[in-house]
């Protein structure tokens, strides 16, 4: 009976044991794979996080381009100074920029791969070689058209002050060096124009490099010339501008002399 | 505490005032001596939009105010003159 009794609860044991076995591999089972499901979603979000701040930073550099070009484009419409073909020129090339960067953007926001963003985010270094020529080009250019700008009023202006002096002549005054500060603004007005139609010319002709290391270098140096031509011409309009002012002076001491003398030898009055 | 939370407020209200006075002030037209007779001195034409011109006169008053349009005009040119010369550039870094 005992024996009896010993195989039955041997065999129960048994029975019992492969009876769980299943069931604790089973549950080991689903344990891996909620685990690798697990995983697989934390891989997955982590891609479209990638590729999330991806498009963020490809949008932010294509707008910020953006609106300086388009800054600058308003600006350029605004010239008055430069001949309708260099502002077409300009003009043209920034719209192509903001052009193509509204297809890239829109490129990008269209991209579900991280591969395919890691390639359009080349194309939005690469562009930048054009973006950082344009960028100078057009600001040399709406410099050259305010100088020049300024420059056509002191020349208008130096007519005035020479019919004005013409009658301080003719009314007795001394108008020696009236007429060297005269000659003077003329000359730094022309050479202000001659400075910026120059600087104009070697910026309005830049290719982009496109990776070529000796253009951009000459690039670069055309660049420098051309700014340092606008500052001479900076510096004539503003010298010039400093002889219209001595000039006014002095003509309008001429009127005060005349107009003191004038009552001190008015009748009635002693 | 309290006190300073009342002085506080009260300097506020104060440079408040201060800053309502100035702004009203600079807003209304000033009073400008004549200094001149008016026959002899006719309106001055020409503003720093359009330049200076040549039919508008040569009267002290004209020329004063194409001194005034020229001045614009040359720190207009200064400023674009300043931003064509300095272009430092930062672009926003891409995921490479």
């Amino acid at each position: 009976m005992n024996l009896t009794n010993k195989l039955i609860a041997a065999l129960s044991g048994s029975v019992l044991l492969f009876a769980a076995v299943p069931a604790f591999a089973q549950g080991v089972g689903a344990t891996l794979n909620a685990s690798a499901s697990g995983a697989s979603t934390s891989v997955s979000a982590h891609a479209d996080a990638r590729i999330t701040n991806a498009k963020n930073r490809a949008d932010q550099e294509i707008d910020r381009r953006t609106t300086m070009l388009n800054d600058l484009s308003t600006k350029v419409q605004a010239m008055t100074k430069l001949s309708a073909q260099e502002v077409s020129a300009i003009t043209s090339a920034i719209s192509t920029q903001v052009s193509d960067l509204a297809s890239l953007k829109a490129k990008i926001d269209a991209e579900t791969s991280f591969t395919a963003l890691r390639t359009d985010s080349k194309s939005i270094v690469s562009s930048y070689r054009v973006f950082i020529l344009v960028i100078p080009q057009a600001r040399i250019e709406i410099a050259a058209d305010k100088i020049q700008t300024a420059a056509a009023s002191i020349a208008t202006l130096a007519g005035k002050l020479q019919a004005r002096i013409s009658d301080a002549q003719t009314a007795g005054h001394n108008t020696t060096a009236l007429s060297a500060s005269l000659t003077d603004m003329n000359a730094k007005i022309a050479d202000a124009n001659t400075q910026t139609s120059s600087a104009v010319h070697e910026a309005a002709n830049l290719t982009p490099d496109n990776g070529d290391q000796a253009k951009m270098q000459a690039n670069n140096a055309a660049i420098k010339d051309a700014r340092t031509k606008l500052q001479a011409a900076m510096k004539d309009v503003q010298a010039a501008r400093q002889d219209a002012h001595a000039i006014v002076k002095e003509l309008l001491s001429f009127d005060a002399s005349a107009n003191a003398s004038a009552s001190s030898t008015a009748p009635g009055r002693q | 505490m309290g006190k300073i939370i009342t002085w506080v407020v009260l300097v506020l209200v104060v440079a408040a005032g201060a800053w309502w006075y100035f702004m009203s002030g600079s807003s209304a037209p000033a009073t400008v001596p004549a200094t001149a007779p008016a026959a002899t001195q006719p309106a001055a034409q020409g503003t720093s939009q359009g330049g200076v011109s040549a039919s508008s006169g040569t009267s002290d008053a004209q020329l004063q105010a194409d001194l005034n349009t020229v001045d614009s005009q040359t720190q207009a040119a200064s400023d674009a003159n300043a931003s064509a010369s300095s272009f430092s550039d930062t672009p926003v870094q891409q995921v490479q």
